[in-house]
């Protein structure tokens, strides 16, 4: 599916849906991350933000859906990205789980609108999809630590009764027309 | 010897088909094998000709079934006494007899006949992809399976995880330590 | 005592096969419906049972006691068993009849066949020398002479080459690529004595043969219709001998498989020898195509035969070894041309396109062979 969706990406380039552009100074893919550090010697606490490089944690192929490094963007510009696939024909599923993982930190909880960027409607989709795709054990290996500090097995033959078999859903737009939400 | 014996013999042989049951849901499957065992595939099909073909049904363990019917759906039984009912939900009675649930699928999909047990006898069902060589041997085909079966996140390799596509970038000013669990935890980002 | 019984029945066509000795059991079991039932039995079968049928009509079953008369079953059975003794009426000649006119019938046949015969060179077609023997014995005891030389046995040879020939002639004609084994084969099929016999009683030869044995056998009618077809060719022309030969002998390939009629034994070494004939110098290879059910008694393979790797032919079997075989056979019909794809031979007027230059292949055999 996503073969498809960068090849389209690359022929919408041109046809900038947003031809908003702006000058910054400082260095572009950076992240910020507040750390203490205290000198005994001086009895000193310094608090920081630090800049991390972002290819360390999320790799280096980003998907450019705009034409453009909406990274020095407002908030309120910046496109959301499941609207913009939909533009394309391209309508994510519970099945694909490497989108999916985008959008959730390892506790297996979804991340705000704010930083993914995502409007209302499409926030509502992405709950209903992380449910179905826990639900069907797609992503088992995301889930809460346990307060032993211990982590639930990821094998889904080891699941409650009914939860260890497998199980489907229809799309969610034929779900959504039928009015069922799980 | 007539030479013309052979003629007509791979129209009238029956032919050994392979299924694969995983991710499949067994009551659309069931209508499906019931056409390949019935030999509704054939042009030379008619009611009264007994031209039904053998199917191969493995990995029958791993059926999937829609929404929550694994635990609302029941299988009804009585014995015939006073308080004889039994209602076995599915995943119970897929767990005593993992190839149960695809031949009653498939009985129920077949023609109410006399001859619908023999039909069911060409039908042979495994839990997992573990087949006799026998019966190996006789298969030349292969089902197509109606729906494609999702890949599971720890199948993926790490590779394959990183040089995926990412959707969005993460805003500039966002600090990472608000992201935290309600116990505390901490949160890391993948 | 049951001569007796014939004499009261008059069922004559029953008594030449009536055995001289009873079994007993039958004698007793005869005597003891006789007994019981006798004055009934007597009052219905005084008179005769076919005579008073005859007589009175339907009216003379059911003079007495209704259909279900309890005279009705034992006599009925006695019937039953007499006509088991006598076994079915035999055949006879058609000739012994009184009605019987052999000159009309010859002036029939010719009619019938739509031929212009010369009327003495039928009469003698018809006649078989062990007839011509016979008859001239006869009449030297009365003091007549009669010619042996009038028989058919110079007509049949000559009509027998003219078959034949010709067959082969139209056969070369349709089929260039068939080798002379297979043509001799068919040309064997259509001129033995059996599919010979079964075209002569059709035409009605049968009942005009001249000869001493009855019923007749297949040979003689077989030379029969030889000698009627030379007959033909010297009265009329031998044209209308080919057309005539055209129309009812070679039709008798209609529905049949000149590949079944030829039986090779061992195909796959005659076809690397046709093989080798036409230039090739690389043997054919088989190839597994497809198979079901190999461990089931119901199997199913599909061998293909491939030579330098291109398609020759495919064969079908329960085991590989015997759709090899298909294959090899099915490669050597596309290679005579005698593949099913191919139409089958055209008859009647169809087939009076081609009839010059069928003559002009026959005309060299008749040389050659002659």
């Amino acid at each position: 599916m996503l073969k498809i969706a960068k090849n389209s990406l690359k022929l919408s380039a041109n046809s900038c849906l947003n031809p908003i552009r702006q000058i910054s100074l400082s260095s572009a893919l950076n992240l910020k991350r507040i750390e203490k550090t205290e000198d005994k010697t001086t009895n000193t606490i310094t608090i920081e933000g630090k800049y991390i490089d972002p290819k360390e944690t999320f790799g280096t192929g980003v998907l450019d859906l705009t034409g453009q490094c909406y990274q020095d963007t407002d908030e309120a510009v910046r496109p959301c990205a499941f609207c913009e696939l939909e533009k394309r024909d391209i309508k994510v599923q519970y099945t694909d789980v490497l989108v999916l993982r985008q959008f959730l930190t390892e506790n297996g909880q979804i991340l705000p609108r704010k930083v993914s960027g995502l409007c209302k409607k499409q926030q509502k989709k992405l709950i209903v999809l992380t449910k179905q795709a826990k639900h069907a054990g797609l992503i088992l290996n995301l889930q809460p630590t346990l307060l032993d500090g211990t982590k639930p097995s990821a094998d889904h033959s080891k699941r409650f009764k009914y939860l260890k078999w497998n199980t489907y859903f229809d799309d969610y737009e034929t779900m959504k027309r039928n009015k069922k939400f799980l | 010897m007539a030479f013309n014996r052979v003629k007509q013999w791979t129209t009238f042989a029956r032919v050994w088909y392979l299924f694969d049951a995983k991710w499949q849901d067994p009551i659309i499957s069931g209508r499906v094998l019931s056409k390949y065992l019935l030999g509704k595939n054939k042009p030379i099909y008619s009611v009264g000709s007994d031209c039904g073909d053998y199917v191969v049904v493995i990995n029958s363990k791993e059926i999937a079934l829609k929404d929550d019917l694994w635990r609302t759906y029941n299988y009804f039984h009585h014995t015939g006494y006073a308080k004889g009912a039994t209602y076995t939900p599915a995943w119970e009675y897929h767990e005593n007899d993992p190839t149960r649930i695809i031949k009653n699928c498939t009985k129920n999909a077949l023609p109410p006949k006399i001859y619908r047990n023999s039909l069911l006898s060409r039908l042979l069902v495994f839990p997992d992809d573990k087949v006799p060589k026998d019966v190996i041997k006789n298969i030349t085909d292969q089902i197509q399976p109606s729906m494609t079966p999702p890949k599971r996140l720890t199948e993926f390799s790490e590779d394959e995880i990183q040089n995926f596509p990412r959707l969005f970038e993460w805003p500039k000013e966002f600090i990472i330590d608000d992201l935290k669990g309600e116990n505390n935890q901490t949160v890391k980002i993948i | 005592m049951l001569q007796q019984w014939h004499e009261k029945f008059k069922i004559r066509s029953c008594s030449q096969n009536v055995p001289t000795q009873l079994p007993e059991s039958l004698k007793l079991e005869i005597q003891t419906i006789q007994s019981i039932y006798k004055e009934k039995v007597d009052e219905n079968f005084r008179m005769g049972f076919y005579e008073k049928f005859i007589k009175d009509g339907a009216k003379g079953f059911s003079l007495r006691g209704g259909p279900f008369a309890k005279w009705r079953y034992p006599a009925n059975k006695v019937i039953y068993r007499k006509r088991l003794v006598a076994g079915p009426e035999p055949e006879r000649p058609r000739s012994v009849w009184s009605n019987w006119n052999y000159d009309s019938e010859i002036y029939a046949f010719a009619k019938r066949l739509n031929e212009n015969f010369k009327e003495g060179l039928l009469r003698q077609a018809f006649i078989d020398p062990s007839y011509a023997v016979s008859e001239k014995s006869k009449l030297q005891d009365i003091g007549l002479e009669f010619d042996i030389s009038q028989n058919n046995a110079v007509l049949a040879k000559e009509g027998e080459n003219i078959c034949k020939n010709y067959i082969r002639a139209l056969l070369n004609f349709w089929y260039p690529k068939l080798p002379t084994q297979g043509v001799e084969a068919v040309v064997e099929f259509l001129t033995n004595s059996q599919s010979m016999a079964y075209i002569s009683k059709n035409i009605g030869i049968m009942d005009l043969v001249k000869t001493q044995e009855f019923p007749v056998q297949n040979e003689t009618l077989r030379s029969t219709l030889f000698a009627v077809i030379a007959a033909l060719s010297q009265s009329e022309s031998p044209i209308r001998a080919h057309l005539f030969i055209n129309d009812f002998v070679v039709t008798q390939l209609v529905g049949k498989d000149i590949n079944e009629i030829w039986r090779i034994e061992n195909p796959m070494g005659l076809l690397c020898d046709e093989l080798k004939k036409s230039g090739n110098k690389a043997l054919p290879k088989a190839r597994l195509i497809w198979s079901t059910g190999a461990n089931t008694p119901t199997s199913a393979f599909v061998v293909g035969l491939y030579l330098d790797e291109k398609f020759l032919s495919k064969g079908y079997g329960e085991t590989a070894e015997i759709a090899e075989e298909m294959a090899a056979r099915d490669a050597l019909r596309r290679l005579f041309g005698t593949a099913e794809e191919n139409a089958p031979l055209p008859y009647g007027e169809k087939a009076r396109k081609f009839s010059e230059m069928i003559n002009s292949i026959y005309e060299k055999f008749k040389n050659s062979n002659i």
